[in-house]
């Protein structure tokens, strides 16, 4: 009997310790661990936040079996990044002015975290946003790879995704025709 | 060249495992092509396969992409009238534009001056097709000119139907409506009989190469030549063609019922010498969805309403924006020799973009574009000393929704 209430107190004191800690410990697929800001978390991603909320967090780490090690590197990296930055004075204007568009342009050190990543990297990392719910940063990464769009001829696209071209040679002549104005330089 | 290389490398080693996993989800690439700024890239994405052709054709996807990024505004027609009597158009380019933009426009066609017509006026804008009509062996010959197609060069419609001398016409335009991908040519004219006081309007629809009555309705309007207002303000948008012909009320015409319905404005004409007239000047545009934009010009103050329904009374509009132009006037320092108690009686509104995002208006010989949204004023044509007056202004757009074709699956 005392053994098992001296149990449950250090249960109930770990708990209380755990709510009182300001990271959460994250599980990579490949069991590799990270130490996340539990604000920034539950602020960027609506899975980690009601995984938080729900008391479903892991104190020896949260398993994301659908997250390699590389992709949660760089959630974690974004998150804490996300957490030091303060907005721009442009992204607080933008906010208060008649803006319409669904989403907001990203800022420069967004810019340049996405910048920094492999081809394979910023795929995964949409895969992990998406897959954690986190808004901004599937904004961010799915900017990016509209950039990589930007400019190029279908063939260049092709080759730059590794896709297959699966039209015959008069669909495309057809597509070419009948938006002429779109395929203006070449 | 680096770049280009390493960047193939990289593809090289990369498993192609990651990128299809994103790229195969409808939604992600959905999301990706949205954040794609201009239509041209987003019409060169959907030539690199089937099924991005799809996603790029979805019409919900379209909507979500014009409301992230409005259809740019290339430049307008200008129709102006002339001292000798006859009406001729121009194009005039919108300046500065991104690269992306400007190569568009430097490879279209935009000039009407070519086509063989002795009077040449712009009668509508959509979808970057610019409706004209052309004097032409003593004939008026409505045309289909699009600029941004210059191998389909002028395209003829048929003769209108002849003028009724016995009829007192207020309105007769060609309007063209696309929906769903098919494009269709209305003609629409409205003639008042003052003995009954009875307004009738007549829709024709171009049906192969002949113009067909699709409808004609009429409607009670009362003294309407004593309230006609300055600017007529008419358009087709989703079978409605909406009328701000008179200060009693906007009438909307559902060419599906055949029917008429109104619509009250939301300010309060007085009467001056017997004519009654709005202070200021007004001019109603299309919502995207349902509604009606009205701008209202009033001692250089410009007020954006807007009206969610078709049905309803003077509580449902809301003032949505309201801009002085009086220091965005000096700015630009346009003045003129006359008091500033002058202004109102010399601010005009030509034109109207759809949500009332941009509005052309004209002080003294100044063509001035409003951008709404951010509350800049251009000087964008000087009149002084063309003979001419301003007729009336088409905004031209950069073409919107693409058209993709329909292939065979």
């Amino acid at each position: 009997m005392e053994v098992d209430k001296g149990k449950g107190e250090a249960e109930e004191t770990r708990k209380v310790a755990e709510a009182d800690r300001d990271t959460v410990t994250l599980k990579s697929s490949d069991g590799k661990l990270f130490e996340v800001s539990k604000e920034a978390a539950a602020r960027l991603s609506t899975v980690l936040a009601g995984m938080i909320a729900g008391g479903s967090i892991d104190d020896n780490g949260t398993d994301l079996k659908q997250i390699g090690s590389e992709a949660l590197e760089n959630v974690v990296d974004y998150c804490n990044k996300h957490a030091n930055s303060i907005p721009s004075a442009a992204l607080i204007s933008s906010s208060i002015s008649f803006n319409t568009a669904p989403f907001k342009e990203p800022e420069e050190w967004e810019r340049k975290f996405v910048d920094r990543l492999s081809h394979d990297a910023l795929f995964d990392l949409v895969e992990a946003a998406n897959f954690l719910g986190m808004e901004r940063l599937l904004d961010v990464t799915c900017h990016k790879i509209s950039e990589m769009m930007k400019g190029k001829s279908p063939d260049q696209i092709r080759e730059v995704f590794n896709i297959k071209n699966d039209y015959t040679k008069e669909e495309l002549e057809e597509i070419r025709q009948e938006l002429a104005w779109a395929f203006y330089d070449d | 060249m680096e770049e280009a290389k390493r960047e193939r490398s990289t593809l090289a080693a990369a498993s192609a495992a990651a990128i299809s996993l994103v790229l195969g989800d409808c939604d992600l690439l959905g999301e990706i092509f949205l954040r794609i700024v201009f239509p041209t890239d987003l019409v060169r994405a959907a030539a690199v396969c089937r099924r991005w052709l799809r996603a790029a054709s979805d019409p919900a996807f379209l909507r979500r992409f014009r409301d992230a990024h409005p259809p740019r505004l290339l430049g307008f027609y200008l129709t102006a009238f002339s001292t000798n009597q006859s009406f001729s158009a121009e194009f005039v380019p919108m300046t500065p534009q991104p690269p992306e933009v400007d190569a568009v426009v430097r490879r279209g066609r935009f000039g009407l001056d070519s086509y063989v017509s002795r009077s040449t006026r712009v009668m509508d804008c959509r979808n970057s097709r610019v409706v004209v009509n052309l004097f032409r062996d003593g004939y008026f010959t409505p045309a289909v000119h699009s600029p941004l197609h210059p191998a389909r060069g002028l395209v003829t419609l048929p003769r209108l139907p002849v003028i009724d001398d016995q009829k007192l016409y207020i309105f007769r335009e060609v309007f063209c409506q696309e929906c769903d991908n098919v494009l269709s040519y209305f003609w629409f004219e409205l003639h008042y009989n003052q003995k009954d006081e009875k307004a009738t309007a007549d829709v024709y629809k171009l049906h192969g190469d002949a113009w067909s009555m699709q409808i004609s309705a009429s409607t009670k309007t009362l003294r309407l030549l004593t309230s006609v207002l300055n600017t007529l303000s008419v358009f087709l948008v989703n079978d409605k063609i909406y009328m701000g012909i008179t200060v009693h009320n906007i009438l909307v015409l559902d060419l599906t019922s055949s029917t008429f319905s109104t619509i009250n404005y939301p300010m309060k004409y007085s009467n001056r010498v017997g004519k009654l007239m709005f202070d200021g000047e007004i001019m109603l545009s299309r919502a995207n969805g349902s509604g009606v934009y009205l701008v209202h010009v009033k001692e250089l103050q410009l007020f954006v309403w807007f009206h969610s329904g078709c049905h309803g009374s003077m509580g449902d509009w809301s003032l949505v924006n309201t801009i002085g132009l009086r220091d965005l006037c000096a700015n630009l320092k346009i003045s003129n020799s006359t008091t500033e108690d002058d202004y109102d009686r010399d601010v005009y509104i030509h034109a109207v973009g759809d949500n009332a995002e941009f509005v052309f208006l004209q002080m003294y010989q100044c063509v001035l574009y409003l951008d709404v949204r951010r509350s800049a004023l251009q000087n964008v044509c000087n009149m002084t000393g063309k003979k001419a007056h301003v007729t009336s202004i088409h905004p031209y757009l950069m073409t919107w929704p693409p058209i993709f074709p329909v292939l065979k699956e």
